[in-house]
């Protein structure tokens, strides 16, 4: 399976902190991330999506405090053996919050509904054939 | 070694003549080392099908419709790393020798300082003033690079990235066996080879210590390369993130090369030293140095041809491509 990824978009208006949380929440749940599996250090992190590194210890904090995460010595962050299972209700919440996000970037560009369906279906299609996470 | 020797000889006859094309054939191969993966992505739309099925075994799943935006994303944010990377080497490498002839133009009025660049000391020299050029001019074009790629999308890997993600622990080790056994050779050659030549023990010992220090530098500098920042960011993270990692494995491997040609050629010195120490007990010790010397030389050509592919455990091995990811 291919390693999943994280990504970010600064010009997004939830904070980058938010982002990285949500998405490390979203992987877990889908066990793309699997319990006990070693997240990358923070200084790794910050400088991949170029943000400062009290984002990623923030993100990281959030995730603890929730039960996501657990700090493990000498290998930073880990995923906890018993993450928190995500209710529907949460689930529905992120996914409302990515579409929402996805949404506002699509209207920088003017794109149309049907470009958009489009570009969707293509990377969707390609995605699931490409193993993409 | 009768080769060799020979070799030195009629380098030492003909000094001038030496260097220049020393240093011609130097700046091609460079030049050369530097540019062919840029090249080979410019052939790329020549020969598509071949370069699809590359990119393919590094782990991206490209098609030929891909393979312009690809090139394009290559070509944009390598290219100039590779242009700034290479300017520098020419350059040092054409600075040294312009810098000493202006220096003995000004202080004797004559060229006779170039004598300083005859034999044994070319290689250093040139290799030294490469190596100075090839991190000078990579920093820059990273930092370049960096300056002018700030987009509004980036992309992280969710686990830690290491060097043995894209090489192998033996290579290590074989840097290591092969500083052990040149420093196994000089301790027990050393008290014979004083009492013959004077004060060995330093310059043998200075000798062990730098290619420790070349070790060092070189797995420190690899790992450094391994958890740098994803460099690449084209539209589609998942092709920029194997486009990265195969770039950034062909990187490792090149400091891998430079690593053990750095520990060959200080071998190699080691060797000179046996060689003007003379006596019964230089023969033997000169024959097992040669020997490693080119054991050196095979590791450094194998390293090269596997073209970042060293075993780790995300590129593996070249033969085995169901490994790359």
């Amino acid at each position: 399976m291919t390693a999943p990824l994280l990504l970010l978009n600064v010009q997004s208006p939830v904070p980058p902190y938010e982002q990285i949380r949500v998405q490390l929440r979203m992987l877990i749940t889908s066990g793309h991330l699997a319990a006990g599996a070693t997240l990358p250090s923070v200084r790794q992190l910050a400088s991949d999506l170029a943000v400062a590194p009290n984002t990623v210890v923030r993100a990281y904090k959030e995730l603890e405090r929730e039960g996501w995460v657990i700090p493990a010595a000498r290998k930073g962050v880990m995923v906890a053996d018993r993450p928190p299972i995500m209710t529907p209700q949460e689930r529905r919440r992120c996914l409302e919050e990515a579409v929402a996000e996805f949404l506002a970037l699509t209207r920088h560009l003017e794109a149309s509904l049907q470009e958009v369906t489009a570009e969707l279906e293509r990377q969707w299609s390609r995605a699931i054939g490409g193993g993409l996470n | 070694m009768q080769g060799l020797r020979l070799a030195l000889t009629w380098a030492s006859s003909s000094p001038l003549q030496w260097q220049g094309e020393m240093a011609l054939a130097l700046l091609a191969v460079g030049i050369f080392f530097a540019t062919n993966r840029w090249i080979w992505v410019m052939l790329g739309n020549v020969k598509g099908t071949s370069y699809v099925h590359s990119l393919q075994r590094w782990g991206l799943q490209v098609t030929l419709e891909d393979l312009p935006a690809i090139q394009q994303s290559l070509w944009r944010y390598w290219g100039p790393i590779l242009f700034l990377s290479t300017l520098g080497a020419a350059s040092c490498l054409l600075m040294f020798p312009l810098l000493l002839a202006a220096r003995s133009l000004l202080e004797t009025g004559t060229l006779a300082w170039l004598t300083f660049m005859t034999s044994e000391l070319w290689l250093p020299q040139f290799y030294f003033a490469t190596t100075l050029g090839l991190g000078m001019g990579y920093l820059t074009g990273v930092w370049w690079v960096k300056r002018r790629t700030r987009r509004s999308l980036t992309y992280a890997d969710l686990e830690p990235r290491r060097l043995s993600n894209y090489r192998s622990h033996w290579f290590f080790w074989l840097q290591v066996l092969f500083i052990a056994l040149y420093g196994g050779l000089f301790v027990q050659a050393a008290p014979l080879l004083d009492t013959l030549s004077q004060h060995f023990w330093l310059p043998g010992g200075l000798i062990i210590a730098l290619m420790i220090g070349a070790l060092v530098l070189g797995e420190g500098y690899a790992s450094r390369i391994a958890s740098a920042p994803r460099l690449l960011v084209a539209p589609d993270p998942q092709s920029s993130r194997h486009l990265d990692d195969m770039v950034r494995a062909q990187t490792i491997g090149l400091v891998q090369c430079q690593t053990l040609i750095t520990i060959t050629w200080l071998g190699m010195a080691l060797m000179l030293f046996y060689d003007n120490a003379g006596g019964p007990v230089s023969s033997l010790y000169d024959l097992l140095l040669t020997f490693l010397v080119f054991l050196g030389i095979a590791c450094w050509a194998g390293v090269g041809f596997l073209s970042g592919r060293l075993g780790g455990k995300q590129t593996g091995w070249p033969w085995t491509e169901g490994e790359a990811r």
